[in-house]
C-alpha cells in the first residue's frame, strides 16, 4: 500500500487530527462499557453466581426477586415435585448493620441458599467458617469501603443478633450492596429474633437447574395456595431494581459514540476522496486500478483506526490505574473485543460512500480537465 | 510488421437528447514505430476525443482501433487498465503529478503497479530522472519544482513502463517557448531511439516542425 503509506506520511497532520479524535470517541466508548459491566456486576454478581438456573417466584412479585415471599408450604410441594437434589431455597433480606462500637451505618444483603445446589462463594481473604457457626460468616470484599476488616464484629440492627466476618469473598453483591452469605442455623436465628408474631416464613425464590419450559410443565401440575411464576435468570437480573435503567441509558451512549464515529469517519475520508477526484482519475489514466485505490482507502481507515483504538486501550489502561478502588468499573477482554471488532465494521460501513465516489470516477475526466 | 496504433474508420458518436452527435466521423490513420505525430484543430473538433479512444478510455462507436494489432474494443475494462499501465504513456496538460509522491516516488509508484521490486524501481528512477537532468530533484514534491521541471518528471512518468504508445495532450501548454521546445525535442528523440510512436495533440505550430507527419482534424473528420 505504497500510495496510502506514502499519503498518510506526507499529510501527517490531518491524519494525526483525526486519530486523535477516535482515540477520544473509542477511550469513551470503553469507559463508558466498563462502567457499564462494572455496574451490571455491582448490582447482580450474586445472582450472576447462581448460575444459569430457573428461577421460581411469587407472581405478585413482578419478577422481582427483592419482593417475592413464596410460603414454606409453596417450597415443600415444589420440593417434592421436582426432588429434592433439583431445587435450592434462596432466601435473602436487605438490611443494615453497623460495626460494633460504631454508629455509622452499613446496606447489606444476606443470602441464604439451602439446597443440594448451593452455592459455594470462593474466599479472597480469611478462612472459610465452620457449618454450624453461629457467629462466623463471610461477606463480599466491596464491605471494606465502609471501613470492615477481616474479623470485625458487626451487628445486623433488625435483629441484634451480631457475626464475627471471618472471610471475605469477591463478585458478590446485590443492588450495589454487598452480600453476607448465612448458613441454615445463622438464617434461622435472624428469622427468628425478627419474626413479627402470627407471620410466616417466607423464602424469596426456588432456584432448579431444569430449564424454564420444564419448570414450567413441572409446576403446572401441582395445585398451589399461592400463584407463582417461572423466570430465568437473566430476566430475574433484568428486574432487580434499577438494572435496565442503568444498562439501557449506558448502552445507548455507546450506541450514540459509535453512531458518532460512523459520521466522523464517513465524512473525513468523504472529503478527502472528494478531494482527490482529479488525481484518482489521472491515476486511473495511467493505469491503476480501481481495486488499488479502493485497498489503498481502506488500508488508510484501518490504519488510522488501528492506532487510535491501540492509543484509547492504552489511556483505558491508564484510568483503571488512577481509578478509586471503590469505582464499579469492569472490562473483560471479550467486551474489548466485541468493541474492537464492532469498530472494525462501523469504520468499513462509514466508507462505503467514499468508495463509491473512487468507483465513479472516470478515467476520462483527466483528459477532458474535469 | 503492425503498426503501433491504427485507427481503422473509427466513428464517434454521443446520445444528446434525440439527436445523435458525431463527434469523430470515419477516422483512419496509423502510426508506425518511431514515428512522432501531431494532432491539430480548432476546439471542438474532436482532438481530446480521438486522444481518448487510443487510450482505450472510449471505445468507438463503429470501427475499429488497434495497439500492435490487437484490438482494443474487445478487453475488459481490467485488461485495458493493464494496458494502459504497460503499453501506453499519457502525458496530460498540466503535469498532474501526486501531491505527496516526491519526484523519484512518483516514477517508483509507476513502476510498483508492474510489479517491480522495489530496489529495481528506485535504480530505473533514478537513471531516467539523470537522463532528463532531474537528479538534484529527486527528493522535491511537485509542489516544489517549477512548471517545466514538474512537466518533465510527468514526461518521466509516462516513460517509465517503456510504454510502446506515448499519447500527450497539449504538454508544453503550460512552457515557454524555449522549455517547450527542448522537451518536445527530447520525446522526439525518445521515440526515435526506442522505436516508439507518439501522437501529440498541440495548439502550438511551432511544435509542429518537430513532428514527422501532422494531422488535422476539422468538424470530426481528418482534411490531411
Amino acid at each position: 500500500m505504497y500510495l496510502a503509506w506514502k499519503e498518510i506520511r506526507h499529510s501527517k497532520g490531518r491524519f494525526f487530527f483525526m486519530m486523535v479524535i477516535i482515540s477520544l470517541l473509542a477511550y469513551l466508548v470503553f469507559f463508558v462499557s466498563g462502567l457499564a459491566s462494572g455496574l451490571a456486576k455491582d448490582n447482580a454478581s450474586s445472582i450472576e453466581n447462581l448460575g444459569k438456573h430457573t428461577f421460581i417466584l411469587q407472581k405478585d412479585a413482578d419478577q422481582r426477586i427483592n419482593r417475592s415471599a413464596l410460603s414454606s408450604e409453596t417450597v415443600s410441594k415444589l420440593s417434592s415435585t421436582f426432588g429434592k437434589d433439583k431445587v435450592t431455597v434462596l432466601n435473602l433480606q436487605s438490611t443494615t448493620v453497623n460495626r460494633v462500637g460504631k454508629q455509622q451505618k452499613i446496606d447489606l444483603t444476606l443470602f441464604n441458599l439451602d439446597g443440594s445446589q448451593s452455592f459455594r462463594p470462593s474466599l479472597t481473604a480469611g478462612n472459610e467458617p465452620s457449618p454450624q457457626t453461629t457467629t462466623d460468616i463471610i461477606i463480599d470484599q466491596s464491605i471494606k469501603r465502609n471501613g470492615i476488616h477481616l474479623y470485625d464484629t458487626i451487628k445486623e440492627q433488625s435483629s441484634g443478633l451480631t457475626f464475627k466476618v471471618t472471610g471475605f469473598t469477591k463478585n458478590a453483591t446485590f443492588s450495589h450492596m454487598p452480600v453476607a452469605y448465612l448458613n441454615q442455623r445463622q438464617w434461622h436465628l435472624f428469622t427468628e429474633k425478627r419474626k413479627v408474631s402470627g407471620q410466616k416464613a417466607v423464602h424469596a425464590a426456588v432456584t432448579t437447574p431444569f430449564s424454564l419450559k420444564k419448570t414450567r410443565q413441572l409446576a403446572d401440575r401441582i395445585h398451589l395456595n399461592q400463584n407463582i411464576s417461572e423466570v430465568s435468570a437473566d430476566t430475574v437480573i433484568r428486574a432487580l431494581p434499577g438494572y435496565k435503567e442503568e444498562q439501557s441509558s449506558l448502552q445507548m451512549m455507546i450506541s450514540f459514540l459509535f453512531i458518532i464515529s460512523v459520521f466522523i469517519l464517513g465524512i473525513f475520508f468523504y472529503m478527502i476522496t472528494a478531494q482527490k477526484q482529479a488525481q484518482f482519475g489521472i491515476l486511473k489514466a495511467i493505469g491503476t486500478s480501481t481495486g488499488y485505490l479502493v485497498r489503498s482507502l481502506i488500508f488508510q481507515t484501518l490504519i488510522t483506526l488501528f492506532v487510535s483504538l491501540g492509543f484509547s486501550l492504552l489511556l483505558t489502561v491508564l484510568t483503571v490505574f488512577v481509578l478509586p478502588p471503590g469505582m464499579p468499573f469492569s472490562l473483560s477482554p471479550n467486551v474489548i473485543i466485541e468493541r474492537l471488532l464492532a469498530f472494525t465494521g462501523i469504520s468499513l460501513l462509514s466508507i462505503l460512500l467514499s468508495i463509491w465516489q473512487i468507483i465513479k470516477i472516470s478515467a476520462l475526466s483527466a483528459i477532458e480537465g474535469r | 510488421m503492425h503498426p503501433i496504433l491504427s485507427f481503422d474508420h473509427v466513428f464517434k458518436s454521443y446520445k444528446d437528447g434525440d439527436t445523435t452527435l458525431d463527434v469523430l466521423k470515419d477516422i483512419d490513420f496509423s502510426i508506425d514505430k518511431g514515428e512522432f505525430i501531431g494532432l491539430v484543430g480548432p476546439s471542438g473538433a474532436g482532438k481530446s476525443t480521438l486522444l481518448s479512444l487510443a487510450g482505450a478510455l472510449l471505445t468507438p462507436s463503429q470501427g475499429q482501433i488497434r495497439l500492435n494489432g490487437k484490438p482494443m474494443a474487445a478487453m475488459t475494462p481490467k485488461e485495458q487498465t493493464a494496458l494502459r499501465l504497460e503499453s501506453i504513456g499519457f502525458i496530460f496538460q498540466s503535469a498532474h503529478l501526486v501531491p505527496y509522491l516526491n519526484v523519484q516516488e512518483q516514477l517508483i509508484f509507476v513502476s510498483r503497479q508492474l510489479g517491480l521490486p522495489n530496489a529495481s524501481a528506485h535504480e530505473k528512477a533514478k537513471a531516467l530522472l539523470e537522463k532528463i537532468g532531474l537528479e538534484h530533484r529527486i527528493r522535491h514534491y511537485p509542489s516544489q519544482l517549477s512548471g517545466g521541471e514538474r512537466q518533465r518528471v510527468a514526461i518521466a512518468r509516462a516513460m517509465i513502463n517503456n510504454p510502446d504508445l506515448i499519447l500527450a495532450d497539449e504538454p508544453t501548454a503550460s512552457l515557454d517557448f524555449s522549455r517547450a521546445r527542448t522537451i518536445i525535442q527530447w520525446l522526439n528523440s525518445e521515440v526515435k531511439e526506442h522505436e516508439k510512436a507518439a501522437l501529440m495533440v498541440t495548439h502550438d505550430s511551432r511544435m509542429l516542425q518537430f513532428c514527422d507527419r501532422v494531422i488535422r482534424l476539422e468538424d470530426g473528420m481528418c482534411t490531411s
